[in-house]
């Protein structure tokens, strides 16, 4: 009889902790180079998604908007190509391996079958790496969790623009995927 | 208690939609933002209270229905998690909800 399906999906998890625990000393030690108040941050990927923009049919029940999710920014209901400043919306980031992997497992139960899932990180040099008009946000529900807001309204192509830049900086760990191993 | 505003209104009308499905006074309240838990035996009753309420939204999720005016379930159960993850760490029952996720 071959391994069951939820007991693969115990491995791959125990591969992603132990791997997570040299990630962690790796970021301690990014943190205390950089001075940087974030360093690193991480980021659920759900294929065949980007890091930051979604694709049109595997963003969720909710609109897109050309990547973007609706729920995610606040778009302009006079205008959906305009979208506003609001430090309550904004994609979501983890500041730990940890916070990542409960949040790709969490959300990983609503994906369907063969569905892969990765973890995005995402290395701020300085503050400067992030791009204009763009600020994280601490959670003030979950301190280990960010929101990536915009502070100035802007077109959202220029919103799509920077996300694309961001996207091209992020790197997916490739071999750490997780697969939903049920029917959602 | 959790927290919600009207950014988070989504979150808290299926967190009391779910909780009131698996009933259960002390869930209800906690998912209502009304109440807080004193101690691990109550922390128990509620992280396994969430998890039969995730299962639920995912099985609505799948099945395309719209609860309570919302249409995407996944986005506003992640922002709940956050919530419910964020409570259980600051209030000391990190341990208690990290295995229960481990567990899942």
């Amino acid at each position: 009889m071959g391994i069951s399906k939820q007991s693969v999906f115990s491995h791959q998890l125990k591969t992603l902790e132990n791997i997570g625990e040299k990630i962690r000393a790796l970021i301690l030690e990014h943190r205390k180079q950089s001075g940087s108040h974030l360093g690193v941050v991480f980021r659920t990927v759900i294929d065949p998604n980007e890091p930051t923009l979604y694709k049109e049919g595997h963003h969720g029940k909710g609109g897109i908007n050309q990547g973007i999710r609706e729920c995610d920014y606040k778009l302009s209901e006079a205008d959906p190509n305009w979208v506003l400043a609001s430090a309550a919306h904004g994609l979501s980031f983890s500041v730990s391996v940890d916070h990542a992997l409960k949040i790709t497992k969490f959300l990983g139960g609503f994906q369907k079958k063969g569905t892969k899932l990765n973890c995005a990180y995402w290395i701020l040099e300085n503050t400067d790496a992030i791009p204009a008009n763009m600020e994280f946000v601490q959670d003030p529900d979950d301190p280990e969790h960010y929101l990536l807001t915009i502070t100035k309204d802007m077109k959202i192509t220029d919103l799509v623009a920077k996300l694309t830049w961001i996207n091209n900086r992020m790197t997916t760990m490739s071999g750490l995927t997780l697969e939903a191993h049920k029917d959602a | 208690m959790l927290k919600f505003d009207a950014d988070s209104k989504n979150a808290k009308l299926l967190a009391i939609h779910y909780a009131r499905l698996i009933g259960g006074d002390l869930l209800i309240k906690f998912m209502s933002g009304e109440t807080d838990l004193s101690n691990t035996e109550n922390a128990t009753l509620i992280i396994k209270g969430f998890w039969q309420m995730t299962d639920l939204a995912i099985k609505d999720n799948h099945a395309n229905k719209i609860i309570e005016g919302i249409t995407d379930i996944e986005f506003w159960m992640h922002k709940l998690f956050i919530k419910v993850n964020g409570y259980m760490t600051r209030n000391g029952f990190k341990t208690l909800w990290d295995a229960s996720i481990n567990n899942r």
